[in-house]
């Protein structure tokens, strides 16, 4: 016996729905930390768009298939969530769009920023218009500094850094975005008796010195 | 109107009838919009000569004009309408993207097996646009997963089994599940994914990806913690028997509020899904015949079943 040559899974879709129920609010959620961890984790992993059609597009698009793969086969819920956030955090993305009531909302603009942000600069890693065939010798002379700085505008592209008080970076992180008001009360004066240095005492205490 | 037809109509069992299609009319007009309001309709009952009835529902309307649900063009609807009927947006989303009230178990199949089906092969078949903006996107050749759904019964013992209820070790009646659950299970429906519901492209081309990606993880979790289950191309893919955990299946069933006794096969078309018989003689190949094949599975079912097998050969 042969069936006929209709795929029988058509039937199984709904024409129409009424909303969304419970555990579709929940598959669309994973959905959507899948979609957008895919997208832009590519892109970051390479570094590069995934729109156009250039080589660093393609295996942008490339790399989306495999870490679509890698989201399917994922076990582990949690990390679903871990890679979401932390994709977004790295990709520096705006979430202003929202697909379903009560869900994650998604980047509406999912292209990477590959402008040069405090701490990379995309032009150090790719060849640009200008650089020739072999050894450029031209390229990546200058020292970079490697400590962070504060950009005008904001830190809003820059990783907030380690926030333990003592780092300076965290301070002057923290002072841009909390200006103190400053203080109505006069200072104290603090007054600190110092020996008076002589120059028998000089001698005396660094007799090498004189030698 | 005849007289005596008006004063049947004033009999208790003319009143039955009208009753019962006032109610077949709310029940028709539940049937497509769940949400509805019944305190805003009035149902009218109208007979024939043949002391048939018919219903027919009318929005009640605040200026008092009642106007009908079936017999008005849907695309002129005003706001009282929509929102009597539970399709106007609901907080800023289409009804269709709103959390769903109701808890009613969801039909299987999504669609009646004698009612068309748009294909959804057409849309996964072919590339996928992923939208990246509101107006870029590249497009990308999703796994192809739709295939290999014909089940050829070469005896009668084979149909006898298929015939004998729902069985999951049938890759097709997986794959019709998994695509149940992304879709119907979610609430998620054609309109949505397809065409329909007025969306941005960009959500639109999410929800594809939603529907693919669902259903290749409904895949996947059947399989259980040590993924026994295979797609097509699969090296211990078997159309026939394709492993998958039942206690992972019956645990995807009471996420989506399906029974795990739930049928999936496709039992419309030709002899029940099983499809055409052919009979064929050795060296001369096999001829469609157009004879019914006995699809209840009783004891005469089987025998003639058996029967076909020693005197030829069913391909």
């Amino acid at each position: 016996m042969k069936p006929e040559d209709r795929p029988q899974y058509d039937w199984f879709a709904p024409n129409k729905s009424a909303g969304l129920t419970q555990a579709g609010l929940a598959r669309i959620n994973q959905s959507i930390e899948a979609f957008v961890y895919c997208i832009l984790g590519a892109q970051v992993n390479v570094r590069s768009s995934i729109i156009g059609d250039g080589g660093r597009a393609k295996e942008a698009q490339t790399e989306f298939l495999t870490l679509m793969e890698s989201a399917i086969t994922q076990p582990d819920l949690a990390k679903s969530v871990q890679r979401f956030q932390l994709v977004v955090d790295e990709a520096k993305v705006r979430l202003n769009l929202a697909v379903a009531p009560m869900a994650w909302l998604m980047p509406e603009s999912m292209i990477i920023n590959t402008a040069s942000v405090v701490g990379y600069n995309n032009k150090l890693k790719q060849a640009v218009a200008g650089t020739k065939l072999g050894v450029n010798n031209t390229l990546n002379t200058e020292t970079k500094k490697s400590a962070l700085q504060l950009m005008d505008g904001g830190p809003s592209k820059v990783n907030p850094p380690n926030s333990h008080p003592s780092n300076p970076i965290h301070k002057a992180v923290m002072a841009a975005q909390n200006p103190q008001p400053a203080k109505k009360t006069p200072p104290k004066h603090v007054h600190f008796n110092l020996p008076r240095m002589t120059k028998s005492v000089k001698t005396k205490k660094n007799p090498t010195a004189t030698r | 109107m005849d007289n005596a037809l008006l004063k049947w109509m004033e009999t208790p069992e003319a009143k039955k009838i009208a009753a019962s299609a006032q109610e077949k009319a709310w029940n028709d007009l539940l049937q497509q919009y769940p949400h509805a309001d019944k305190s805003k309709f009035q149902i009218y009952a109208t007979f024939s000569k043949n002391h048939t009835a018919t219903g027919e529902v009318f929005l009640k309307g605040s200026s008092g004009v009642l106007s009908s649900v079936f017999g008005s063009d849907k695309r002129y609807w005003g706001k009282e309408m929509k929102t009597a009927l539970g399709i106007d947006d609901v907080d800023g989303f289409p009804y269709q993207l709103s959390p769903l009230k109701t808890k009613t178990p969801l039909p299987i199949p999504a669609v009646a097996f004698t009612q068309p089906a748009p294909s959804i092969n057409r849309i996964f078949a072919n590339l996928i646009p992923i939208y990246v903006t509101p107006d870029s996107f590249f497009t990308v050749q999703f796994r192809e997963i739709f295939e290999q759904t014909r089940l050829k019964h070469n005896s009668a013992a084979e149909s006898r089994i298929w015939s004998g209820g729902p069985n999951m070790k049938y890759w097709p009646q997986q794959l019709n599940f998994a695509v149940f659950c992304a879709t119907q299970g979610c609430g998620v429906s054609r309109e949505i994914f397809d065409s329909g519901v007025t969306m941005s492209e960009q959500i639109r081309a999410f929800y594809k990806f939603h529907v693919y990606f669902t259903v290749r993880r409904i895949l996947l979790q059947m399989g259980g913690i040590q993924s026994v289950s295979a797609l097509p191309g699969d090296p211990t893919f078997a159309i026939w028997n394709n492993k998958y955990d039942i206690a992972s299946y019956k645990r995807i069933c009471a996420e989506f509020g399906i029974p795990p006794t739930a049928d999936f096969r496709f039992t419309g078309g030709k002899n029940h899904g099983l499809g055409f018989v052919y009979v064929g003689v050795t060296g001369h190949g096999a001829t469609l015949t157009h004879t019914a094949w006995p699809g209840a599975i009783t004891n005469s079912a089987t025998k003639a079943g058996v029967h076909q097998k020693e005197t030829c050969f069913i391909l």
